[in-house]
């Protein structure tokens, strides 16, 4: 039986995910896995099934008015182009290696479709794509004469997400083979993420208290509120949601004639993602340009070296480089709407810095996985494992607070934060890098995986390993916002103190537990070797 | 037939030319040992020609047909090993040279067949959920050498065969190459061991800096009987630095 290259490289995929779940986790941790994941699916999918699928029937009831394709269609963009947008920054992706692809007789436009399939085998595509569906059938069973389009709307939702998910991904790579470029982009990105979110915030008093709403900033937020809705007329989502509109009407030439917007700009954008793909596989790799001298070697003590030796390791890998968009989206995706949402807009200061601390978790809980094959020179050299892992901590504190200072320029240009707020969100943020990398010196040596450097792809952290982030994650930002909060609440001028004392018990609490940590891995050094050497 | 053509084919980085205006063509069935010091430019003319790099300037046919043009049709008839090798190492060998023989339209049973052929002849016994990223060196290259014999090609290029091979098998993959090439299949090899391109390799090609120093029959471009060794230090130069000043 002959079997075509697309299926081919759709097998390959779900060989080297099951093949890399053993490797890391072994047979009975794999098991374990698959029934966890069974059961949340089981119950998470079903939940939320049901859950948009009522939303679906509400919306269906409500189908003729005027708001409602305008609200669907938001919904739908909030999956196809906001899910693509977090599964191409999160490296969600799925792709083999191209080196591999190179030398075969593949057409450009057999790779990508695969790839592009393969990417819903993802956490991300495979909720918001369940979410989707619940929400369309829900609408659909409310109004059965929309039913005939609901595939068809459905499928151009999920696939506007994997098509933006592999074109992001694509462009954040090229983009970050430049830095210069990367940071015209960032600054292109200011000037946009600032003009839509309305203009400058005005600056704070000196109260955390809410000040009550006044009749300018209601008629300021209506006339947001108008724009909005305008340009949400252009969405090609829109007017997919509209042909369901026109389906119930009976206008079906109308209602399919609706669809030519959205697929016309869904097949744009596979042109695009697949012309990236294309660039990319032909890519070629240029000799490094001779830098002026390095100096990785001259310290005063071990860590230090390390310590350097990881930050240049980081700083040159493209996933490192690509945190310094992280302040920038921090500050439009998180921070401006915040801003905007509460009156409370101080709280949008630590939740910023609180946020950049945690999207350097792949490095945090992963920190010999750049080092690959170098690993092996790492641990052969005269030095003690508590002072690997110091190193390792000074080259991550070296990347996130370069992040940590760009974010405080950010926030001091654009919003004129109070310096006593952006201090304390640095040091909020301090707390959580250490708590953060104290847990990833365990799982370092656990489950370590080799990270791929020119590349921001298939750079996520095996599975068991992402849930525990996750879960550390909401425990951190919970224990030291919480701290940040009742502070701010109680004794406002005490902040500073407070998260002062907070970072000193943490990083005495982490240097503690050092040796615990460096004692495990002393223990799996041949685990590191053998998985990354 | 010609089965490769290079005319004045050249590769820039930057501004350093890594291949220098080389021309050369082999006809089918011919054996080339591509020679030249580290950085000389053989690895650069393999991935062009197999596709991997686009030259600057110049031109490449296969089998007539013009790369640039034809990549696919091109890359039918090539087999590669590159350098790096280039594997999918979170696969297993099996599942890896399935993967490679579906991407050349291979049955799955002739695939498997041909798998167990070149396994048994390359003493490869690997475990069968041994992942690719657990093997030795070794055995990476000899499924490497594997995915590129499979699918039968017209065209063999092999950056560093015998590098990190034991002696045995080292011994069996010339026997192979030397029966496919009776077989009409031609052959380019790179090597820095230039005791085995000299017995295998009737035909040679020195590089150096990215120019081509010399090509032609072995016999023909040694003058008075000298070694292949003292051929190479005299077209691309060399000198006795010394001993270590410390020792």
């Amino acid at each position: 039986m002959v079997v075509s290259p697309f299926r081919a490289l759709l097998a390959a995929h779900s060989q080297t995910t099951w093949n890399q779940s053993v490797r890391e986790l072994g047979r009975q941790g794999q098991w374990a896995l698959v029934l966890t994941v069974l059961v949340a699916a089981t119950f998470g999918a079903g939940m939320l099934l049901v859950g948009t699928g009522i939303l679906g029937w509400v919306l269906g009831g409500a189908l003729d008015r005027p708001i409602l394709p305008l609200v669907l269609g938001g919904m739908l963009t909030a999956v196809g182009f906001g899910g693509g947008l977090m599964g191409g920054v999160l490296g969600g992706a799925r792709q083999l290696a191209w080196e591999s692809y190179r030398g075969f007789p593949l057409r450009t436009s057999t790779l990508y479709g695969a790839e592009l399939v393969a990417g819903f085998g993802d956490l991300l595509p495979l909720a918001l794509g369940s979410a989707t569906a619940g929400l369309l059938v829900g609408l659909g069973l409310r109004v059965p004469a929309t039913l005939p389009l609901v595939p068809l709307v459905w499928l151009e939702t999920v696939l506007t997400l994997l098509a933006v998910q592999l074109l992001v991904e694509g462009l954040a790579g090229v983009l970050v083979r430049r830095l210069r470029t990367l940071l015209l982009a960032l600054g292109i990105l200011i000037w946009l993420g600032s003009t839509l979110l309305g203009g400058r915030v005005p600056a704070k008093s000196g109260s955390t208290t809410a000040a009550p709403i006044s009749a300018v900033q209601v008629e300021r937020l209506r006339a947001i509120g108008t724009r909005i809705g305008a340009a949400m007329e252009f969405l090609p989502a829109t007017a997919s949601a509209r042909s369901l509109l026109l389906a119930r009407q009976g206008r079906w030439g109308a209602a399919v004639g609706a669809h030519i917007y959205p697929l016309g700009l869904l097949a744009l954008l596979m042109l695009m993602g697949a012309q990236v793909m294309h660039r990319e596989t032909e890519a070629e790799r240029r000799p490094e340009k001779a830098t002026r001298r390095q100096r990785l070697w001259s310290f005063r003590h071990p860590a230090e070296g390390i310590g350097r030796l990881h930050f240049q390791t980081i700083m040159r890998s493209h996933l490192g480089r690509f945190g310094f968009l992280m302040p920038l989206m921090t500050l439009v995706l998180l921070k401006g709407p915040l801003t905007h949402l509460t009156a409370k807009a101080s709280w949008a200061v630590p939740a910023a810095f609180a946020y950049l601390s945690l999207v350097g978790n792949n490095f945090t809980f992963n920190q010999f996985g750049l080092d690959r094959h170098g690993v092996k020179g790492l641990l052969l050299l005269p030095v003690a494992a508590s002072d690997l892992l110091k190193g390792k901590l000074l080259g991550m504190a070296g990347h996130q607070g370069l992040q940590a200072l760009l974010l405080v320029g950010l926030l001091g240009l654009v919003d004129r934060t109070r310096p006593d707020l952006l201090l304390a969100g640095v040091l909020l943020m301090a707390c959580i890098f250490l708590a953060q990398a104290s847990v990833g010196q365990w799982t370092s040596a656990w489950a370590p995986r080799p990270m791929v450097m020119d590349s921001l792809k298939n750079n996520n952290m095996p599975f068991a390993i992402g849930l525990l982030s996750i879960a550390t994650s909401g425990l951190w930002t919970g224990l030291y916002g919480g701290l940040y909060a009742l502070t701010a609440w109680l004794a406002p001028g005490w902040l500073l103190p407070v998260l002062a004392l907070a970072f000193a018990l943490t990083l005495a609490a982490h240097l503690a537990l050092l040796p615990y940590a460096a004692a495990f891995l002393d223990r799996r050094r041949e685990v590191l070797v053998e998985r990354l050497g | 037939m010609l089965a490769l053509e290079l005319d004045s084919l050249t590769k820039r980085f930057g501004d350093k030319a890594a291949v220098d205006d080389v021309s050369l063509s082999l006809e089918a069935g011919a054996f080339l040992g591509l020679l030249g010091r580290n950085g000389a430019g053989k690895s650069t003319t393999l991935k062009m020609v197999t596709g991997l790099l686009k030259p600057t300037s110049g031109r490449i046919r296969v089998l007539g047909l013009d790369l640039e043009a034809d990549s696919l049709a091109v890359k039918r008839q090539i087999g590669a090993m590159p350098e790096d090798m280039a594997l999918l190492d979170m696969l297993t060998g099996p599942q890896y040279l399935r993967f490679v023989g579906r991407m050349y339209g291979m049955p799955d049973a002739l695939i498997d067949g041909r798998r167990e052929e070149l396994f048994d002849k390359l003493d490869l016994a690997v475990l069968p959920k041994q992942l690719i990223a657990d093997y030795s060196f070794g055995m990476k290259k000899k499924v490497a050498l594997c995915a590129a014999l499979i699918h039968g090609p017209r065209i063999v290029l092999l950056d560093e065969p015998f590098e990190g091979i034991d002696p045995v098998t080292s011994r069996t993959i010339k026997d192979i190459l030397h029966s496919l090439q009776q077989c009409g299949v031609t052959l380019v090899l790179t090597s820095h061991i230039l005791e085995v391109v000299e017995r295998l390799c009737p035909l040679i090609a020195i590089l150096d800096d990215g120019k081509l120093k010399g090509f032609g029959p072995l016999e023909e471009l040694r003058h008075g009987g000298e070694s292949l060794e003292q051929l190479f230090v005299n077209l691309v130069g060399g000198s006795q630095k010394g001993n270590l000043s410390w020792l």
